[in-house]
């Protein structure tokens, strides 16, 4: 049975970014993928925003990603491609070893290892998880998968285009297809404020003249075969759907762009404590499950974030995380809960041991203008001019702000007012 | 002597199977669709129901050949390796309606059912846990089966084809053709096929086919939405669960799929007459399901763990019992029509009953070939496989260690294995609906947003087409318009 | 100000604020208003007067790996030229191997930038 310090499931930014910080500090660590190749979800983003805080340059995902890949190559990271992993279980072997089988077109892949990190990226939700009616019809695309159409297989899935959910991903679909010749007919958010960065509005959606429809949902899928059209209906404050404001949109193809949902299957079939705000495991500030000892997770299939360069420092952090545990053996097991008060939507990590500087992951959920995020047991508050869902709040914790809260069990997060 | 079946659901299949066992017939079994069973059968219940809800003396064909297709199908589906179980059924009884239960048993005695008998409240939370403290008993029947109908459909029709039959897809029916009293054969889109019989066995449209010979019954057609959960979530029967039946509600089924997902349906909506082919689902459709179901059980799964929905329509008969005949006038017209539930359950036992309906009504002498093979085998999947066997087929042939779908583990082996067995039978176009029900892959959570586009180039590859010509569902429905340049270079902007 | 001045509003994009701000143009003079800091003017007369995007399109590949391989201007060119890069990217073909930032078009439309390979592309026969 081959044994390695860790392995790595999934081989995007964070588990790459992991196993580079692993290899660093002498740690050895297989990264098993299953695509064709190492890199995941940047290798069809070919729009720009990528790598600013990371690389300081403005890359655009695939340049950002074969950057890393070439860190990868030179520091001889290991890495299986086509690998895709059966099962995770305790290792006969005992504590704290864990035994991972995945099945490669190279043969059967089993390996132990004391740390897991895991990295496998998040996945679209679907036409049917927005409660999107109608009949079951050809021409409707997650966005990435409509990406992964045009920019990795080179057709055109659609000419006449309307685009659901205003995230950045939907955004940028939305230029790309404007880009490429096709009529983007608009892009339908049904909360009140648009999903994704202000620069995606400005320059993904006014460059291009394309209508962005805010409370209103899509209700119902209409053709035969394929799409050709969807009706809408404006939502109230509730969102609940105003009656008579229905109104048909014609279209030959649907994009779904309606957030992220962590890839946590093989976390959740381990029992591993989940938060249903987040969507992935629950974990403390080295980003270590809370219930599971020795497994890390980073990236998407952690928290669904708008930077890649967030992802990278959570794989950086989940390493730095398991070389602790790897040096000593055990890790602090004391933790504050962090309480999420108002305007909080959710906020990562849920747990803090208190023993290092804490960065903390947050979103808000609705925007203010001129606020405070405050930590109260411990006097601490950042002052924003706006917060919005739309972006993530990151902001780090002093060791010595966090050393008097020992005491406590708590801390409370909420956003103020100024 | 030629027999031609129109439509291969369930029904249609069942017979060709049937016919595919006598020399000296020629049998062709003819789909509008471009597969088979793409009708009622692959969007259905897949209960095989044990028989003790059918009246024999209000539907006399519905009742025996429902006992007896629930005995069938035990035979059918270990010869033509369809997945199948038999988790029994609880009908669960809520105060105020123990008489209806009381009805079920004494028709389970009259039809002959074994094991149905009358459980009260705390013998049934022992056997299942999940369900409501309201229900003061069930009636339950031990023999109650679960299917997957598409794989059903898909299976018979296999078999069929090895025994020598003909598989006409994206071929439509207009007409039946007579002259002389006798059946002559049937115009389709792709001109005139001969026939000596035809069997009418097209579903939701067999009327239109039956007044083509001046058959004036009518079909009502009723939508039926379901819900199908994830297969991992908490709240998970093992029986099959409905409520007893009342004047006011027929009830929803919640059962678990072969496959091991939950699901919830149906739904009865009559449409009109002219919206037989509306298989759409609605907002309605969907609260409703799952307020009848939240009836049934302490608790259901949680709604983001909902994979999808989607609605299949069933034919309803005039008399609610099957319309079953072969006719001397015309001479060679057989109708096996308005096959409403439990058709699915019934279909090895009604195509036994046609074909011997067939002989006896046309004096056919009929041999059974020497060589009829009544085995098929699915395809090997390696998805819940042990270890070891794993690493033999992957040993084998590597494609088996590509895996293509993540969600519901599918190898690039089992892709190939069913674009094969399309192009076995017949079929003229490759689907990604066809090669999904087959393989199992895009079933999974994510619908196939991640594995879709390199199946569809797996399928452009083989059928030496660009990728943006790949069909989804049907003959006119593309996955693209173009090559990503298409509408730039024809310099349609602006 | 005349009275052919045009008068637009923008959205500032420098810092998650977002300020509106609107501004006038007539000639070669700029009014402003509407921003908090100094970088939303800037912002905004680059916006109105001179408006420039990195453009990013894909170029059909042959005997690649990929049938297409991503590309973009090496630096922004004026706003109006995006577009019209992608429909020239549609007339030009590229030839497997690709290196990552290999110029597969120079000066492109006479704006001075090159259009480079956003990805490394294998050569497959």
């Amino acid at each position: 049975m081959t044994r390695y310090d860790t392995i790595v499931i999934g081989g995007g930014p964070a588990g790459l970014s992991a196993a580079l910080k692993l290899k660093a500090k002498g740690f050895d660590s297989l990264v098993i993928e299953s695509g064709d190749r190492i890199g995941g979800i940047p290798l069809q983003c070919i729009h720009p925003g990528f790598g600013l805080h990371y690389l300081g340059e403005d890359l655009t995902g695939t340049e950002f990603i074969h950057r890393l890949i070439g860190m990868v190559e030179d520091q001889g990271v290991e890495y299986r491609v086509r690998s895709h992993v059966v099962r995770v279980k305790p290792s006969r072997t005992g504590y704290p070893y864990k035994r991972i089988e995945a099945v490669s077109p190279y043969g059967f892949i089993e390996v132990e290892t004391p740390i897991l990190i895991y990295t496998a990226g998040a996945r679209e939700r679907t036409i049917f998880e927005i409660g999107v009616t109608g009949e079951r019809l050809s021409g409707v695309f997650t966005a990435g998968e409509a990406q992964a159409y045009m920019d990795i297989f080179g057709i055109l899935p659609g000419s006449r285009i309307v685009i659901i959910g205003s995230g950045d991903v939907g955004l940028i679909m939305a230029r790309r297809f404007a880009l490429e010749g096709a009529k983007v007919e608009a892009v339908i958010e049904m909360m009140p404020w648009p999903g994704g960065l202000t620069r995606n509005i400005v320059q993904c959606l006014l460059d291009y003249d394309i209508p962005l429809l805010l409370s209103r949902m899509v209700v119902r899928l209409e053709g035969k075969r394929r799409v050709e059209g969807v009706v809408t209906v404006r939502v109230d404050e509730d969102l609940n759907p105003i009656p008579g404001s229905e109104e048909l949109i014609e279209c030959d193809t649907v994009v779904v762009s309606a957030g992220l949902t962590p890839n946590v299957r093989l976390l959740e079939g381990l029992g591993l404590a989940m938060d249903p705000s987040t969507r992935g495991p629950i974990v403390d500030d080295y980003l270590e499950s809370i219930t599971y000892q020795g497994i890390f997770i980073a990236g998407n299939a952690l928290v669904v974030n708008d930077l890649v360069d967030y992802v990278v420092e959570q794989g950086e952090s989940a390493a730095e995380g398991a070389s602790i545990l790897l040096y000593e053996g055990v890790k602090p097991r004391s933790y504050v809960r962090i309480t999420k008060g108002r305007n909080v939507r959710l906020i990562v990590p849920q747990y803090l041991s208190c023993e290092k500087d804490a960065v903390l992951y947050m979103r808000v959920q609705k925007p203010e203008y001129d606020v405070k995020v405050c930590f109260e047991e411990i006097s601490r508050e950042f002052r924003y001019p706006v917060v919005r869902p739309a972006e993530m709040i990151r902001l780090t914790l002093r060791r010595s702000d966090l050393e008097d809260l020992r005491r406590l069990d708590s801390l409370t997060v909420e956003v103020k007012r100024v | 002597m030629r027999i031609l079946v129109i439509g291969s659901g369930i029904v249609g299949a069942s017979i060709a199977r049937i016919a595919s066992m006598y020399r000296d017939l020629d049998v062709y079994l003819v789909e509008r669709e471009a597969d088979v069973g793409w009708g009622a059968s692959k969007a259905n219940t897949g209960i095989i129901h044990p028989g003790h809800e059918e009246d024999p003396r209000l539907y006399p064909f519905r009742a025996k050949l429902c006992v007896e297709g629930n005995r069938l199908w035990k035979s059918w589906a270990r010869d033509l390796d369809i997945p199948i179980k038999f988790p029994g059924e609880l009908m669960l009884v809520f105060e105020g309606f123990e008489s209806e239960a009381r009805r079920y048993i004494d028709l389970a005695r009259i039809n002959g059912i074994p094991g149905v008998r009358l459980l009260y409240h705390d013998e049934v939370e022992r056997m299942e846990p999940l369900i409501s403290d309201e229900a003061v008993a069930a009636v339950w029947a031990p023999t109650a089966g679960i299917i997957s109908p598409i794989d059903a459909v898909i299976a018979l029709v296999e078999n069929a084809v090895s025994n020598g039959i003909k598989l006409l897809t994206e071929t439509e029916v207009k007409r039946v053709i007579v002259s002389d009293g006798r059946v002559r054969g049937v115009e389709t889109n792709i001109g005139f096929i001969g026939a000596d019989i035809v069997v009418n066995a097209g579903g939701i449209h067999a009327d239109e086919i039956a007044r083509t010979v001046g058959l004036s019954y009518r079909l009502k057609p009723r939508k039926g939405e379901y819900i199908l959960f994830d297969s991992f979530v908490e709240a998970k029967p093992k029986h099959i669960i409905h409520p007893v039946p009342t004047s006011i509600t027929k009830g929803v089924y919640i059962v678990e799929t072969v496959e091991g997902n939950l699901m919830i349906g149906p739904t009865a909506v009559d449409l009109l007459e002219d919206a037989k082919d509306d298989t759409s689902t609605s907002t309605e459709g969907l609260s409703k399901l799952l307020s009848e179901a939240s009836r049934l059980l302490k608790e259901l799964p949680p709604r983001d763990r909902i994979v999808k929905f989607f609605a299949g329509v069933r034919p309803e008969p005039p008399n609610g019992d099957w319309i079953i005949e072969a006719y001397t006038d015309p001479w060679g017209f057989v109708d096996v029509a308005g096959i409403r539930s439990p058709g699915l359950t019934a279909a090895p036992a009604i195509a036994l009953h046609v074909f011997n309906l067939i002989r006896e009504r046309y004096d056919l002498k009929l041999k059974v070939k020497d060589s009829w093979n009544p085995h098929r085998r699915g395809i090997a999947r390696i998805k819940d496989k042990p270890k070891q066997l794993i690493k033999r087929l992957v040993e084998e042939d590597s494609r088996y260690g590509s895996i293509v779908c993540w969600c519901n583990m599918v190898s690039e082996a089992e892709i190939l294995e069913a674009i094969g067995r399309m192009k076995s039978i017949g079929l003229k176009t490759i689907t990604l609906d066809g090669v999904k029900f087959r393989s199992k892959a895009m079933y999974g959570f994510c619908q196939g947003s991640f594995c879709r586009a390199r199946i569809a180039y797996i399928v452009s590859k083989i059928e030496g087409i660009p990728l943006w010509d790949v069909r989804v569902n049907s003959t006119e429905s593309k996955l693209g318009v173009g090559d990503v340049k298409s509408l730039v270079k024809g310099g349609s902007y602006d | 100000m005349s009275i052919d001045a045009v008068e637009r509003r923008l959205t500032c994009i420098v810092c998650p604020i977002g300020c509106i701000v609107t501004v006038r143009v007539s000639g070669d003079r700029l009014e402003a208003s509407g921003y908090l800091c100094s970088r939303g003017l800037d912002y905004a007369r680059q916006e109105a007067l001179d408006p420039r995007r990195i453009a990013i399109t894909v170029v059909k590949v042959r005997y690649g790996d990929i049938p297409v391989v991503s590309v973009k201007t090496d630096r922004p060119i004026p706003r109006r030229f995006v577009r019209e890069v992608a429909k020239l990217a549609a007339y030009i073909e590229a030839e497997a191997p690709i290196e990552l930032g290999q110029i597969l078009l120079e000066d492109i439309l006479g704006t001075g930038a090159n259009l480079v390979a956003t990805r490394p592309v294998r050569r497959i026969e």
